[in-house]
């Protein structure tokens, strides 16, 4: 059985069968090629239920919203990964979760699709097989998905789900090949790399979209929120917005798991994985980690170890 | 009288303008419609509406509103920010964004006393509207009293025929700005061609009557707690939003020496609404966008008249788990 199939199956029996209170998974959006995020409540609407590219939401954040409620989640691979810092940081109630992994062959990036369109606006679009038929006023165009994949899906090392209760589908492969050339650490000097980080920052709004569609910024009350005292000012200037997101940044260090949801949920297209990709690049080569496997490790920020080298504390 | 301009003749009429006024145009950015500065050999792009607003020319992210600190004798000191004086022009606008300069209008100048520093950008300003010929995936201007063709808020109406652009005054400064440029006039052949388009993009309307007093009665309402489920509550909406003006003040420095600065503030943030005693009347994010949603087709226009929503659809595409406002709406005006 396809893995929409299955999926929607499955949904449906969980919920009638009261096994779940609540499911959720993606519906078709109201924009060509989006998906948004469904609850379901009653086994009717599981035929509702879609996966593939267009997937682009971490769900994971979500759980939060649902304490003690038994709740089905349609998980990516890295959404998976999500979940099981989300497990170790004792955010998250495994026992309450009937975890579905679904296949990911890598979700498309809007912000590669338009400059792919150069201004023509996508009036219809669906997926063929590895095609992403794309139409609009009087013109069609079929783009490979390679070629619209996220960066961070692009970069996908681990493209199936570590963790879940079901795995639908027999681990497609991704659509970019597993297990890309690990990036090289970035050798340019300090001033290239904070013009480059400078520039990002500069399109930033504070609107806080990659803090919210982030599974890792889970705080009640982030540093931002603050007024008594007020760490950062509100105004959007180049300084508040870089010590937001080095702060932010510092906070996911070890924990993000480098999905890319704070990235596609960016409306300024800030490339929030200049930072994201180097911190997983440190957990890795300094500390052996990579943040989302093996559930009974501790947490990164949260382990110590006697013979760690810390070469890199001058 | 209706004036023709040429479509080759477009680009002397911007330089033109790029003298007297600081003039922005949509330009084509990374695959984006964006409002940018025009200079000479910039195209404006003729299709599509702009991905940002045009509020942010009239009521920027972030703008100082004075410089304060103390003479050398220890009196008070405030300085006065130096600003580019020139009034804006923009060409282009879509009419739903024109709208929306007419409501932000309603707020900052219709009282007493008016802001002065959105007066000081807003006066003398010249907003060259162009017709819609086609609308976008996620416009629904007319769903809101607006139309792909509507003038209000507007000093000239542009509308795009074959081989140029019929140009119409629709305010005295339009009409003072027509005089002054003095444009051939359309033959009867390209009136009724720029009629005929302006006719074709206005969809039949399906303004939803009642609908606030609708709302004002659903406050309480269970469709709430599902209609914000899938809400992130970030502020993208309200930032993209033609029509939201909300603001923080706050000052940046020290005690004595810094900034009064005036930023964007958004009704989908915690801290908007939190007390100094630490309540917040507005707990979590269901509270939230119900405002969000409330302010815009409820209290605004039972105070004013019409929605505080334009149209644009801006809130639909920017948000990043396309929560759809339109959906919205139709589940909460088809109750029964």
């Amino acid at each position: 059985m396809m893995p929409e199939a299955a999926l929607k199956e499955l949904a449906a029996r969980l919920l009638e069968e009261g096994l779940v209170d609540l499911f959720i998974g993606y519906g078709p959006g109201s924009l060509p090629l989006r998906s948004t995020p469904v609850f379901l409540r009653q086994a009717a609407g599981a035929g509702g239920l879609i996966l593939g590219p267009t997937c682009e939401n971490n769900l994971a954040p979500y759980l939060a919203r649902f304490p003690g409620e038994r709740v089905g989640l349609v998980v990516k691979a890295c959404d998976a990964r999500a979940l099981v810092e989300l497990i170790r940081e004792n955010q998250v109630n495994r026992e309450n979760l009937y975890v579905v992994g679904v296949p990911c062959r890598g979700v498309i990036c809007r912000q590669k699709l338009e400059g792919r369109l150069a201004g023509r606006e996508l009036t219809a679009g669906r997926i063929e097989g590895d095609a992403v038929r794309c139409g609009g006023h009087e013109w069609e165009e079929a783009i490979p998905l390679d070629q619209l994949v996220h960066p961070s899906c692009a970069h996908c090392r681990l493209p199936a789900p570590e963790l879940f209760d079901v795995c639908l589908g027999d681990g497609e492969d991704p659509v970019a090949a597993s297990g890309e050339a690990l990036e090289a650490r970035d050798a340019r000097d300090a001033g290239a790399r904070y013009r480059e980080f400078s520039r990002e920052m500069e399109k930033c709004l504070l609107c806080y979209a990659c803090r919210q569609a982030c599974p890792a910024c889970y705080c009640p009350e982030c540093f931002v929120d603050r007024s008594q005292p007020a760490w950062m000012g509100g105004s959007g200037d180049l300084s508040d917005c870089m010590l937001f997101h080095l702060v932010r940044a510092l906070h996911v260090a070890g924990r993000c798991v480098d999905c890319g949801a704070c990235a596609r949920a960016c409306p300024q297209r800030v490339d929030l994985r200049v930072l994201n990709r180097r911190l997983e690049q440190e957990a890795r080569e300094l500390f052996g980690f990579t943040p989302g496997l093996d559930p009974g490790h501790k947490t990164l920020p949260g382990s110590f170890r006697p013979d760690d080298p810390d070469d890199f504390v001058k | 009288m209706v004036g023709f301009i040429p479509e080759a003749e477009l680009d002397r009429v911007l330089a033109r303008l790029a003298g007297p006024y600081r003039l922005y145009v949509p330009v084509s950015c990374a695959g984006r419609v964006e409002l940018g500065e025009w200079s000479p050999g910039i195209r404006p792009v003729l299709e599509g509406r702009a991905y940002g607003t045009a509020k942010q020319l009239f009521l920027p992210r972030s703008e100082e509103l004075f410089a304060f600190g103390t003479h050398p004798d220890g009196t008070p000191r405030v300085v006065q920010p130096e600003r580019d004086r020139r009034p804006l022009a923009l060409f282009g606008l879509r009419p739903c964004d024109a709208r929306a300069i007419g409501m932000l209008d309603q707020v900052f100048l219709g009282q007493d006393p008016p802001d002065d520093p959105y007066r000081e950008r807003r006066q003398g300003a010249l907003l060259m509207g162009l017709v819609c010929s086609r609308p976008g995936r996620a416009c629904f201007c007319a769903q809101v009293g607006g139309s792909p063709a509507g003038t209000a808020g507007l000093d000239l109406l542009f509308t795009r025929i074959g081989g140029g652009f019929c140009v119409e005054a629709v305010s005295t400064a339009g009409e003072a700005h027509a005089a002054q440029e003095d444009w051939p006039a359309a033959t009867a052949a390209q009136v009724a061609g720029a009629r005929e388009i302006q006719q074709a993009a206005a969809p039949a309307a399906m303004a939803t009557p009642g609908l606030a007093q609708e709302l004002e009665a659903r406050f309480e309402d269970e469709v709430w707690a599902r209609l914000h489920e899938k809400c992130l509550g970030c502020a993208a909406c309200t930032f993209f939003c033609p029509t939201c003006h909300c603001f923080d003040v706050m000052d940046a420095g020290s005690y004595d020496h810094g900034t009064r600065l005036r930023c964007w503030d958004s009704c989908m943030f915690p801290k908007f609404t939190l007390h100094a005693s630490g309540h917040n009347p507005r707990l979590s994010g269901k509270e939230r966008m119900r405002q969000r949603v409330m302010h815009k087709f409820c209290y605004y226009p039972l105070r004013f008249g019409p929605e505080a929503c334009v149209g644009c659809g801006r809130c639909i595409e920017v948000c990043p788990v396309n929560l759809d406002i339109r959906a919205v709406l139709a589940e909460l005006g088809g109750s029964e």
